[in-house]
């Protein structure tokens, strides 16, 4: 078993093969289905296979652009948790459950995939939530360092605080003029009163 | 812009079959007067997306734990949290949203009202936006965000339902698929084709009789149209039988507000056709529909999370009566967290003898049905007392309509506004009644328990 270091995990999720960069069904030129892929990972890391409610929540909700980032991102964190030690690990299944549903969803919201391979800090975040669903942590490092660290790197907290006031601002007001604009024209035709 | 660019802006991929469809739909010698242009807006790559939305639904329902949401609802909300000012600002970051789903704040229709842009998220390019108004039975009308695929989602939810029903379309381009029926006083009647059903045709009609030719163009437009499903509220299709109008769809689809068994069973004894009852917001889009062995109404989409809440928030014990509360959707411009519709009833997660694991809601309190009538027999509704009333400095009112036809308006002036002459408020009310008399009563302070409508017109009048 390789020793579980940042240089060591960063290294294996470049090397991430091409079956785990191609483009998710549903979208242009999509070839991988993301939903295959889990399925595997999760009866191989967990020994049970996965419920098909969490199945269907990796298919494709819509067609649009954060959709396929998400599961272009799920990719990726499909291929570090398949590491040998990650692998081995035997993460419990509420706590890689809660990693592919609602931490990677949220990373996703604001992190481009690519950024993964990119960008050491955005590959470190993935790299470290992956390893706290698995149940472990960096070489040399406690629980508590590893919390630490994974809150320096953490995109979602910094979205959420970013001292973009005046971002906010504009877009509240762009989207406020786009209603305004929108509501003078008609709608889309709908079969059903409610 | 010519003509056919706003044709094509409408209805992106509109083909010559479909203009060949419309033509039919609107050059009809008994066909109505048409009022508003619409189309579905649909582009070509939300067709696939379509495709994957209905295999989602005929894959079969995804049987969760029954109290909690679905991991496809709980990524949606994860996104949400993130991008959704409203939410961003109301909830911690990392959240086991599994674990503390409860602690998550509630939303409503107020809270649409205020900030409706408040729930757009950052993330969304706002190029495909629409906005629906929506009035509901009460209260001020609010804008709703939403995006035409979303709005297209209807149509495999609609077959999903119908197939429960042992009912099938074929909608095709020389076929028309659906005719939403209404009758009011003023409605925005029109007709256009459906990408998403084959280029079918679509009509919303009024059948009120000044909207026509003659007065048996709704009869013989209707029939000549064939559409293979009709939609409306439970008046008009209870209007249907009162005028003798003879269709042959394959479903009729009674929605927006409580569907009485005694109506239903009228309608599927004269039409021949089984007749669902459709439970939709234009917030939520569809949340249930009827089963067909009479057990409530299954929930619908597998990509919402239905529960029911006590009035302090606080989630009911299982099998009690509760607001009808919802959570995900698809609509990109609105995802929703924990919206309260103001809708009463239980939720009974035990199998059910038709067959689908879907819970079901049942002893729906939903919406009332307040029916008034014109002197010349026209429903009137609420809606359309509310819209004439809009206009005047009024603050709140009360109407009612007698058994005898006599209605009563008491209105209370709006504070600090010239107080509206007697005169001006019984025009705009004769305007819907015609010769209906109507006394009207300025109130300096209305009783606040008063509802603003109220009908005491024997039913089934
Ligand atoms: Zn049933």
């Amino acid at each position: 078993m390789t020793s579980l270091t940042l240089s060591a995990l960063l290294r294996w999720l470049r090397e991430m093969p091409g079956a785990f960069r191609a483009q998710p069904v549903g979208f242009p030129g999509g070839e991988v289905r993301v939903r295959a892929v889990l399925a595997d990972l999760w009866e191989e890391v967990t020994g049970q296979p996965a419920p098909p409610a969490l199945l269907a929540a990796f298919e494709a909700q819509s067609d649009g652009k954060t959709e396929r980032n998400r599961l272009r991102l799920l990719l990726a964190a499909a291929h570090i948790l398949w590491h040998p030690t990650l692998r081995a690990s035997r993460p419990q299944p509420e706590r890689l459950r809660r990693f592919l549903i609602q931490e990677l969803p949220a990373m996703a919201a604001v992190v481009p995939a690519d950024s993964v391979l990119d960008d050491e800090e955005r590959g470190e975040e993935l790299i470290r939530l992956a390893l706290r669903a698995a149940g472990l942590h960096l070489e040399g490092e406690t629980a508590h360092d590893a919390e630490d660290r994974l809150k320096q790197v953490d995109s979602v907290e910094r979205h959420r605080v970013l001292a973009e006031a005046a971002q906010r601002e504009r877009r509240a007001r762009e989207v406020r003029e786009a209603m305004a604009r929108k509501a003078a024209e008609e709608a889309a035709a709908k079969v059903t009163r409610e | 812009m010519g003509p056919d660019d706003e044709l094509t802006r409408r209805t992106p991929l509109l083909d010559d079959a479909g203009r060949a469809m419309l033509r039919r739909l609107r050059e009809h010698p008994d066909a109505p007067r048409w009022t508003y242009a619409v189309g579905d807006r649909l582009a070509a790559e939300d067709l696939p997306a379509l495709d994957r939305f209905r295999e989602q639904l005929t894959a079969g329902p995804v049987p969760s734990q029954p109290w909690s949401p679905s991991p496809v609802v709980l990524q949606s909300v994860a996104h949400a949290l993130v991008h959704v000012p409203r939410y961003r600002a109301a909830v911690p970051a990392h959240l086991d949203l599994e674990h503390d789903w409860n602690l998550l704040p509630t939303t409503c229709r107020a809270d649409l009202a205020e900030t409706p842009w408040g729930f757009v998220p950052d993330d969304q390019p706002l190029d495909r936006l629409v906005i629906y108004r929506t009035a509901g039975t009460t209260g001020h009308p609010i804008a709703i965000p939403h995006h035409p695929w979303a709005v297209a989602c209807y149509l495999p939810m609609l077959e999903h339902a119908l197939a429960a029903h042992g009912v099938h379309l074929d909608p095709a381009p020389d076929t028309v698929a659906c005719a939403l029926l209404s009758f009011q006083v003023r409605t925005y009647t029109y007709s256009t084709v459906l990408s998403a059903w084959a280029g079918s045709g679509f009509v919303k009609v009024n059948l009120r009789p000044t909207d026509w030719p003659s007065p048996d163009s709704p009869a013989r437009y209707l029939a000549d149209l064939a559409p293979q499903l009709v939609t409306g509220e439970p008046v008009v299709l209870s209007e249907l039988l009162r005028l003798g109008v003879r269709l042959a769809p394959r479903s009729l689809v009674s929605t927006s507000l409580a569907l009485s068994a005694s109506l239903r069973v009228d309608l599927e004894r004269s039409f021949g056709c089984p007749v669902l009852d459709w439970y939709s917001m234009v917030e939520t889009g569809p949340i249930a529909r009827s089963c067909p062995v009479g057990h409530g109404l299954h929930l619908l989409g597998p990509d919402v999370f239905v529960e029911m809440l006590a009035t302090d928030g606080s989630a009911v014990a299982p099998g009690q009566r509760g607001e009808i509360t919802v959570s995900g959707g698809r609509n990109p411009f609105l995802p929703l967290l924990r919206y309260r519709t103001g809708d009463f009833g239980r939720l009974d997660h035990a199998p059910c003898p038709c067959g689908d694991p879907m819970p079901r809601v049942v002893d729906l309190e939903g919406r009332p049905v307040v029916v008034f009538r014109a002197s010349d027999g026209t429903p009137v509704g609420p809606v359309d007392i509310s819209r004439a009333l809009r206009e005047l400095p009024i603050l709140r009112h009360a109407f009612v309509q007698h058994a005898d036809g006599a209605c009563e308006l008491t209105v209370q002036p709006r504070p600090g506004d010239p107080v509206p002459g007697i005169s001006e408020i019984a025009a705009s009310i004769s305007a819907l009644f015609g010769t209906q008399p109507c006394t009207i009563i300025l109130s300096a302070d209305l009783p606040p328990g008063e509802p603003p409508f109220r009908s005491e017109l024997p039913v089934g009048r």
